[in-house]
């Protein structure tokens, strides 16, 4: 038996995989803005933005740049929204995701869950309101006063994984949405993952949002002891799972707001 | 039954005979100002314009702009010859010339002038740090405030390209609001100094008027310039307000305002001719701003400056919808709007040029009527 996410939620990432601009087929790409560190931007301009925010930012920018989004081909349409910094990251296509999850199960925004601890500063603070998204970052999203930690017999969509201090310089971090899981209650089988990154391998363009599952041959194992999947992919070649085995802490995490209702 | 007596109908009569001058001459020398426009290559150009990329709007590139010294010229020389009144006419056409100037300036550098940038704050603060004269140095610490206010107004126009920054059209916009605002509060009488308080009466705010005709004159030129993004559809507009004036200052018993405004009215008629699509001329800074800054004088004039955003509804509406774009970019990182202002918003959801003129001319006209009622309380 498979369990995935509402409709509503699916939807997000389905127009994330295929970006609402007519006539092309385009992966949104995978933008963090921590190296550009764009202050006060368009959410769509820093990694934040909603499938349709990208989709529109791609028509005006196309228009300031002269460029006619019509004649481009999926390719050069992909080039065009790397080149332009339009793109989303992990814990922002999370957001997005989960924020049509929440309200399709009738939870409300995602918003009216969400702490932001690591936030001191009374004026930062007042920013959340207008800019939660911008402010929601992994480890945000995975600690304590948002999220519990979930074992993985009990995992189950909406749930992920997040990997805090990965890389070789253990100095980013990361998260995969669980979008379903095949098998039994309390005994999965399969879990499948969406995720918006980049492999070294993926070249300037070829990056973005991803997906893949992870085989669960042991439950009484951790899952890093499972078998990862992704683009045909395993073991040492899949580089999600190469990141999962540097960061420092990998867990599995659902949100409060879900963990209360289930 | 009411009876309208001749002597009240007297003024009405002056008033639509300027208006028919001002008319006549305007389309007589319509077709001079054209060809000069174009011999002097003063046209619409692409390259700090993003609006001209969209399909339908790409035929504009190329089109005179500084049309509006159509109007300008047409009413000052008219006004000057026949209708000269130091309490009443000298201020509007002093305004209305001083922001003419400027925007006549601006469209001039967009033309003949080379690409200027500003420098970001923290460019500035690298070379407070770096610079190897101490001299530089010292100047850019002494220089930090005008930098700083240069960034913020960047917030407003992110493209400010060959013309005039928006940092120093504010700059001047407010220099000529309050040289207006001087000349009105020391040198003509207490009527100035009158709002009319619809349904109520007139309260006098002494000294407070002249801060209320900087903020006023700024903001309603800037809405009118705002709004000059269409063939037709701030010629229009402006017909319709300034016809509404013209009957206003009429009943209020302000005959040379009722004048004046009915010879705005007769060289827009002529203007609007020539800009509705395909537009054979644009407005140009030169006209919106000193339109819009007549606009506010003469409603300031017949005390009726409350209403203002009444009579200028589709300018307000317009310049609101840029601010309010900036405000959903930067505090909340979305663009309320597909473009601002409003009419490209429109335009960019499928509407035809004509159509977003039109129903934003309708609209105008039907708020412009609700004004006219409630001044009459």
């Amino acid at each position: 038996m498979i369990s995935t996410l509402s409709k509503n939620a699916l939807d997000v990432i389905n127009n994330y995989i295929h970006l609402p601009i007519p006539d092309h087929e385009v992966v949104c790409p995978y933008y963090n803005n921590r190296r550009s560190n764009i202050r006060a931007g368009l959410r769509s301009m820093i990694g934040k933005g909603t499938p349709t925010d990208i989709a529109e930012e791609v028509a005006i920018i196309a228009l300031r740049e002269k460029q006619d989004i019509k004649k481009m081909n999926n390719n050069s349409l992909k080039e065009f929204l790397v080149n332009n910094k339009l793109g989303i990251d992990c814990s922002g296509f999370y957001y997005h995701v989960m924020d049509a999850e929440l309200h399709a199960q009738g939870l409300g925004s995602i918003r009216e869950h969400l702490k932001f601890p690591f936030i001191k500063n009374p004026l930062r603070k007042l920013l959340t309101i207008f800019r939660p998204v911008e402010h929601a970052g992994v480890r945000t999203l995975s600690h304590e006063k948002n999220a519990v930690d979930i074992k993985i017999s009990e995992v189950a969509p909406g749930d992920m994984i997040t990997m805090i201090n990965t890389g070789a310089n253990h100095n980013f971090n990361h998260l995969l949405l669980i979008h379903a899981v095949d098998g039994e209650k309390n005994a999965p089988k399969t879990i499948h993952y969406t995720h918006s990154f980049s492999w070294s391998g993926d070249g300037p363009y070829g990056h973005g949002i991803k997906q893949g599952e992870i085989k669960i041959t042991d439950l009484n194992k951790g899952i890093l002891d499972q078998i990862w999947t992704e683009k045909g992919k395993t073991g040492a070649y899949n580089e999600t799972y190469r990141h999962a085995q540097m960061s420092l802490e990998i867990k599995i995490k659902r949100l409060r707001a879900l963990a209360q209702v289930s | 039954m009411v009876c309208i007596t001749q002597e009240f109908l007297d003024p009405l009569k002056t008033a639509i005979g300027f208006g028919l001058l001002a008319c006549i001459s305007a389309f007589i020398w319509a077709p001079l100002l054209i060809k000069i426009l174009y011999k002097l290559k003063i046209t619409r150009r692409s390259e700090y314009d993003a609006t001209l990329n969209i399909e339908e709007r790409k035929s504009k590139a190329g089109v005179p702009v500084m049309g509006g010294l159509l109007i300008i010229i047409t009413v000052a020389v008219i006004t000057m010859l026949g209708n000269w009144e130091r309490k009443y006419t000298y201020v509007p056409i002093g305004v209305m010339l001083l922001s003419a100037l400027l925007g006549g300036i601006d469209d001039i550098l967009h033309v003949y002038g080379h690409e200027r940038r500003n420098r970001k704050l923290s460019q500035v603060f690298t070379l407070i740090r770096i610079h190897k004269e101490w001299k530089m140095r010292l100047w850019y610490i002494i220089t930090l405030p005008w930098s700083l206010y240069k960034r913020t107004a960047v917030l407003l126009s992110r493209h400010p390209g060959r013309g005039v920054h928006v940092h120093e059209k504010l700059l001047l916009q407010f220099v000529a609001g309050a040289i207006t605002a001087w000349w009105v509060y020391f040198k003509l009488g207490e009527n100035w100094r009158n709002i009319s308080i619809p349904f109520d009466g007139f309260i006098n705010i002494g000294w407070w008027i002249m801060p209320l005709i900087v903020l006023f004159v700024m903001f309603t030129a800037n809405a009118v310039n705002v709004a000059d993004g269409m063939d037709g559809l701030a010629g229009g507009s402006l017909l319709i307000t300034f016809a509404a004036l013209t009957i206003l200052s009429w009943i209020l018993g302000y005959q040379e305002i009722a004048i004046l405004n009915s010879t705005v009215v007769g060289a827009l008629i002529a203007y609007t001719y020539f800009n509705v699509k395909p537009a054979s001329f644009q407005m140009g800074d030169v006209g919106s701003l000193g339109l819009g800054a007549l606009l506010a004088i003469n409603a300031i004039v017949i005390n009726e400056m409350i209403l203002l955003p009444l009579f200028g509804f589709i300018f307000y509406m317009e310049l609101i919808s840029v601010i309010i774009q900036i405000v959903g970019r930067t505090l909340f990182g979305r663009r309320v709007f597909k473009m601002a202002p409003v009419h490209y918003h429109f335009e960019l959801r499928g509407w035809s040029e004509e159509k977003t003129v039109m129903r934003f001319w309708i609209i105008h006209a039907a708020v412009v009527l609700l004004g006219l009622w409630v001044a009459l309380y």
